[in-house]
């Protein structure tokens, strides 16, 4: 019998429950990656990185303050979305940052900038785009939703 | 272990059921699963914080030598993007 069996509504910090060590480290990284961003960015980072991961199931679970309809054309193609430039360069920066992390570089960072966001926004928003490619891999894996 | 490890990195999309099932049927217990899920996605998220930022891994984070030498990379390639690495194929 999996433990995975035992866990009502399927939430992801429920999984916890055979490594509560972990659990605690996993709630506290989700706080700090929560307060560094507001709720529109965190859903559409989310979004548009499960897109990029063919994890389209997650859209609902992952729509937060947005409706869902603009949450699953983010997870489609964000591109086509209906965004402000600011978004626009959030989301490429995530792209690259999800898809191919080892080729950003300062032009990157730069492009940060000059849409508007300050170092400590690029800090959070790094924490916010890594943090995700890990919990929904979690989520991907062990068939819960995302957080 | 390794093989789920490789398809939830670069195919997370297509993980089910039957991925749990074969870990368990090679006898991995429950906790080993988590423990193996929480390894692999950490992973995800660490080496996209060293990279997005710009920042060198502490010896503490590098891979070593006998885990390279199992995978046959030198640690220069172990540096690199595994992205890459699968575009290329």
């Amino acid at each position: 019998m999996s433990w995975l069996n035992d866990i009502p509504g399927r939430k992801f910090e429920d999984l916890f429950s055979l490594s509560p060590d972990a659990g605690a480290v996993d709630a506290d990284m989700a706080a700090a990656v929560k307060a560094g961003v507001d709720s529109r960015r965190y859903a559409l980072v989310s979004l548009a990185i499960a897109g990029m991961l063919s994890c389209e199931k997650f859209a609902e679970a992952l729509s937060g303050p947005l409706d869902i309809g603009t949450a699953r054309q983010v997870c489609t193609d964000w591109r086509d979305a209906t965004l402000d430039e600011q978004e626009l360069a959030v989301l490429a920066f995530t792209e690259k940052g999800t898809m191919d992390e080892s080729s950003v570089r300062q032009v990157d960072i730069q492009a940060l900038r000059i849409a508007g966001l300050n170092d400590p926004d690029i800090l959070s928003l790094t924490a916010l785009v890594s943090y995700q490619n890990y919990a929904l891999r979690v989520a991907a894996a062990l068939g819960v939703d995302p957080r | 272990m390794l093989e789920f490890s490789e398809k939830l990195t670069f195919t997370p999309g297509q993980m089910g059921e039957a991925d749990l099932v074969e870990l368990r049927r090679v006898g991995h217990s429950e906790r080993d699963i988590l423990g193996v899920v929480l390894a692999a996605s950490y992973r995800n998220f660490i080496t996209r914080v060293a990279d997005m930022l710009g920042v060198e891994l502490t010896d503490s984070e590098q891979a070593p030598e006998e885990f390279l030498q199992a995978f046959g990379v030198t640690r220069e390639q172990a540096r690199t993007s595994m992205y890459e690495e699968v575009a290329a194929k």
